[in-house]
């Protein structure tokens, strides 16, 4: 009884020496970082505004794209069918 | 910085309240919690869920109760949040092992602060402590592993002095029983 006690006893003492551990470098950046990651976005009338604006230069810059690469490929299509054309014409004069 | 000051720095910077108290309370929570969770990245998880909890309440922050209070009462909840989920886990556990990682964690002790030496009488403790009910070792804990004092172990408990006296008298005991009961069965 008394060495179970003993061992008890010893089992308990455990408590006091264990050792604070300082907080790591990594999450002390973490928990600075927390404001970053989640800084609320607020719409003012002028950011919204300038938003809009934004989105439709976007939209036009990109249907400007696409309609003048059209236009080229366009261009190339009937360029290339011509020359077929005339390459058929020239073989119809040979034979 | 007093309460009031803390008030005042909330309404003129949040932000830099904020780093106020990473800077003034991020290890005292951290070392509460890895107390109770026992695991580093457990304990890095819940600090960083405390202090999100922190910034996004910290507008609506009145002064009702002091700023400790007020942060050991969110570093308590997540932690007592986290322990349940554990306990679920490991009810879950022992029906069914499915993975590796869960087998692991029925059984881990990752506590950095435990001496190498104490490795195996840590263990013995810890399974004696995770019998005693929620309360009994969150006390435990705080006082006689961190080394809180009582009325640092109330402040954090939001409980009184004396009821954290009842509460370690009553967890002292049960972990004599606990500890003998385990060395009379070996």
């Amino acid at each position: 009884m008394e060495d179970i006690e003993r061992k008890v006893d010893k089992v308990l003492s455990v408590s006091d020496r264990v050792k604070r551990t300082p907080i790591s470098n990594e999450l002390n950046a973490r928990l600075h970082a927390i404001p970053f990651q989640l800084r609320k976005v607020e719409f003012t009338p002028l950011s919204m505004v300038l938003s809009i604006a934004a989105s439709i230069l976007f939209l036009v810059g990109v249907n400007f794209t696409i309609l003048k690469n059209y236009s080229k490929v366009q261009d190339a299509k009937s360029e290339m069918s011509m020359t077929a054309n005339e390459g058929y014409f020239d073989y119809l004069n040979v034979l | 910085m007093t309460d009031k000051e803390f008030l005042e720095l909330i309404t003129k910077d949040a932000n830099a309240a904020y780093t106020y108290l990473v800077h003034e309370y991020s290890q005292k929570v951290f070392n509460s919690i890895i107390n109770i969770v026992r695991n580093t990245e457990d304990a890095e998880d819940i600090v960083q869920e405390v202090f999100t909890s922190i910034f996004t309440g910290i507008d609506g922050f009145k002064g009702d109760s002091k700023i400790s209070t007020w942060i050991y009462s969110l570093t308590l909840n997540k932690s007592k949040e986290f322990l349940r989920h554990k306990t679920r886990k490991k009810r879950f556990g022992y029906l069914k092992v499915i993975d590796e990682q869960t087998e692991n964690f029925l059984v881990e002790c990752k506590h950095p602060g435990i001496l190498l030496e104490d490795k195996e009488l840590a263990s013995i403790l810890f399974e004696a402590l995770d019998k005693l009910p929620e309360n009994q070792r969150i006390a435990y804990n705080l006082s006689k592993i961190e080394g809180l004092s009582y009325s640092e172990t109330a402040e954090f408990m939001g409980l009184s002095v004396s009821s954290v006296e009842s509460l370690l008298f009553r967890a002292k005991k049960n972990l004599q029983e606990n500890l003998k009961e385990y060395y009379k069965n070996q």
